[in-house]
């Protein structure tokens, strides 16, 4: 069970309203990430609500201005961290450094929530934030080491096994079974194999994996497929 | 040389077996040879007594269109033979920079110069792209049937015939010399009505006709998996059109699309809101709701004034070629992965197609045959086999599921990638690029990946 709740939202989160109640003006292209801000007459709260009217079939025209149909409304995605399209990292403090956890969780809490919700992408609220600026170690503490633990704990046990397996056989101890080139090719082997499978379901993906790579090849080859199976070449 | 284009394609073809050798040789080395072994190439085919070659070309798109014009040109006797002069085709409408130079395109074909992109993730975070096209560079948005009845006229202009009908089927050559007989309903320009049944003898057939392709049905062409791309044409208040002056917008997401995207196309004087996918052609009503609810906030206020939806090829035909019967353009499947791209490649195709029939017939002086269009394949298949491929890897990569798609809009922050991306979408060319910045650029990309599916971890953890 995540300890993490989902954020609440508060109904009308004021710093995001004041920012579509000011109009904003044209200005070039900015050489930064962020957006171009462009000219918009106001925009009223009612009027960025309207529900896509329902599908008439092919042809016929449809308005895609608010309707009276009262859709139920789910309210925007909202945080009290999350200003100005992007994590204010200041309120992930803890004990004087920057939390990288809460704000990775944070993080896919609101992709978690987006993807439940879809929403407009809003040119008054972009969203700016940018998972690069979580450094390489958070994520390495975070999701690395956990894998690297187990998967070097399943191969120490497959080594441990193999090798007292091995030896109990053929009577090579430790290390002459490491200058024998059998031998190391089975190390190879588990190696890969504890690295790629890691359920079982991962045989099959590798094996689809494999074919999706060539594939598209094949598609292109085909038109040539009937020519080589008839050709009767002339030298 | 000649041994290349001397393979006998007997077995392809359902029609009876050649049985009849050849009399009429210019080169004494060929000769006679049991049944299977015809191995002539075009330039000893016969010469034509009295007449050009005559090629007739299906369907009046950008395909049909331009080898039409590459054809009369050449001096051969072209009818290029369209259903509906007028048709508005559901279309994105992109083209690239180097279309209107290699076409020769006026720029009042053009009715926006796109110069800004705007990529969106599934949450929504925004990247601009297009900061490294210099000045005289753009994606140019064109009207379907602005461009087609230009490129027809051309052709006209040159010297081809164009027929107002539709084709209904194609009779074989009983052998390599005879005609092809085409079935067609002529509409002599009135619109609506049966047309009259009319028939036409041709050397040769270039399949223009698009995804659908009557043609490729006739020559057993094959199947291929395709995308049904959905679209709605939106006019939007003024003020709102003003932000897609010269700006086009793509967004990705589970929601939008499982497997293509989602785009905000900005068109003459409204903005074509769509979205496409392979797999789940069912859901694409669903599909195109959340499209416009992603773009809600900027597309407000519109009024729908046209719903179109049409197929694109996702990759050829298993046979683009029989006899003398080839197919270029939407009709062999050649639109790219990732983008969906396929004017630019239909024109290319179409020229490129009607070029080796010019080469092969000698301007029109002899009879072509099978091994003459194959160099068409050829050099088709040469000059753009490594762009398909790598669309087809992006695609596969960046495409697969939301974390995917968050590290791709992250990538496309990256100055280097646009000016990759523009470079090579707007030239056609696979741009090797400095190797230290690619490097550079793996790292990056495994990174922004490794981010992403990471976060995704999490986010399942939520679902618990």
């Amino acid at each position: 069970m995540a300890s993490f709740s989902p954020p609440t939202h508060f109904p009308a989160t004021t710093s995001t309203l004041t920012n579509r109640r000011n109009p904003v003006f044209l200005t070039t292209l900015s050489h930064t990430n962020n957006f171009s801000p462009f000219k918009s007459s106001l925009i009223s709260e009612a009027a960025t609500e309207p529900s896509p009217s329902p599908e008439q079939g092919n042809g016929s025209v449809a308005a895609v201005a608010p309707t009276t149909t009262k859709v139920p409304e789910v309210n925007p995605f909202g945080d009290p961290r999350w200003v100005g399209g992007t994590w204010d990292l200041t309120q992930f403090q803890k004990n004087g450094n920057t939390d990288w956890d809460s704000v990775i969780d944070a993080e896919a809490s609101r992709r978690k929530w987006l993807e439940d919700n879809p929403e407009s992408s809003s040119n008054d609220n972009p969203v700016v934030f940018d998972t690069s600026i979580i450094p390489w170690w958070a994520w390495m503490k975070r999701f690395h080491l956990p894998e690297a633990e187990q998967l070097n704990g399943r191969a120490a046990m497959i080594g441990f096994f193999m090798a007292y397996f091995v030896d109990s056989l053929t009577g090579v101890g430790l290390v002459d079974q490491t200058n024998n080139f059998f031998c190391k090719t089975l190390l190879f082997v588990a190696v890969a194999g504890v690295l790629l499978i890691r359920k079982n379901e991962d045989i099959e993906t590798l094996k689809k994996l494999w074919e999706e790579t060539t594939f598209y090849d094949k598609q292109w080859q085909a038109t040539w497929q009937d020519q080589n199976s008839n050709t009767l070449k002339q030298d | 040389m000649n041994s290349m284009a001397l393979k006998s394609f007997v077995g392809l073809r359902q029609s009876s077996l050649e049985t009849t050798p050849f009399t009429v040789h210019q080169k004494p080395a060929t000769i006679n040879l049991p049944q299977k072994l015809k191995v002539i190439a075009g330039k000893t085919s016969p010469k034509l007594q009295g007449r050009n070659l005559r090629v007739a070309i299906i369907g009046g798109g950008p395909a049909g269109g331009s080898a039409a014009e590459t054809l009369a040109k050449g001096g051969i006797e072209t009818f290029l033979i369209e259903r509906k002069m007028d048709n508005c085709k559901p279309c994105g409408g992109a083209i690239p920079l180097c279309m209107v130079g290699e076409f020769d395109l006026p720029s009042d074909i053009i009715d926006r110069r796109v110069t800004k992109m705007k990529m969106i993730s599934p949450s929504n975070v925004a990247v601009d792209i297009g900061r490294t096209l210099k000045p005289h560079e753009y994606i140019g948005m064109v009207r379907r049937e602005v461009l087609d009845a230009y490129l027809r006229d051309r052709a006209k202009e040159n010297g081809a015939t164009i027929i107002n009908g539709l084709f209904l089927k194609m009779d074989m050559p009983k052998d390599k010399n005879s005609p092809y007989l085409l079935h067609y309903s002529g509409y002599d320009g009135k619109t609506g009505g049966i047309g009259e049944k009319r028939t036409l003898e041709v050397d040769a057939v270039i399949g223009a006709d698009g995804a659908n392709s009557r043609v490729a049905k006739a020559i057993d062409a094959g199947d291929y998996e395709y995308a049904i791309a959905f679209q709605e044409r939106i006019k939007i208040p003024d003020d709102k059109m003003v932000y897609y002056e010269n700006l086009a917008e793509m967004y990705v997401g589970d929601d939008v699309s499982p497997d293509f995207y989602g785009w905000v196309f900005p068109k003459c004087d409204h903005v074509a809101v769509g979205t496409g996918t392979v797999t789940h052609k069912s859901d694409i009503k669903k599909f195109q709701l959340a499209t416009r609810k992603r773009a809600e906030d900027k597309i407000t206020g519109g009024k729908i004034i046209r719903v179109e939806a049409h197929p694109i090829p996702e990759h050829p035909r298993p046979r683009r070629l029989s006899g003398r019967v080839a197919l270029v353009g939407d009709a062999a499947g050649y639109v790219t992965k990732c983008s969906g791209e396929g004017i630019y490649f239909a024109a290319k195709s179409g020229r490129m197609c009607a070029e080796a029939i010019v080469e092969g017939s000698e301007n029109g002086k002899r009879m072509v045959d099978e091994g003459d269009l194959r160099k068409y394949l050829e050099k088709w298949d040469k000059t753009y086999w490594p762009t398909y491929k790598v669309l087809d890897v992006l695609q596969k990569v960046f495409y697969r599921s939301n974390p995917a798609r968050e590290a791709f809009v992250e990538m496309c922050a990256d100055e280097y990638v646009q000016k990759m991306t523009f470079d090579s979408y707007l030239y056609k060319t696979v741009v090797p690029g400095n190797p230290l910045e690619d490097i550079k650029l793996a790292i990056n990309t495994i990174g922004s990946l490794v981010r992403a599916n990471a976060i995704r971890k999490e986010m399942d953890k939520l679902n618990v």
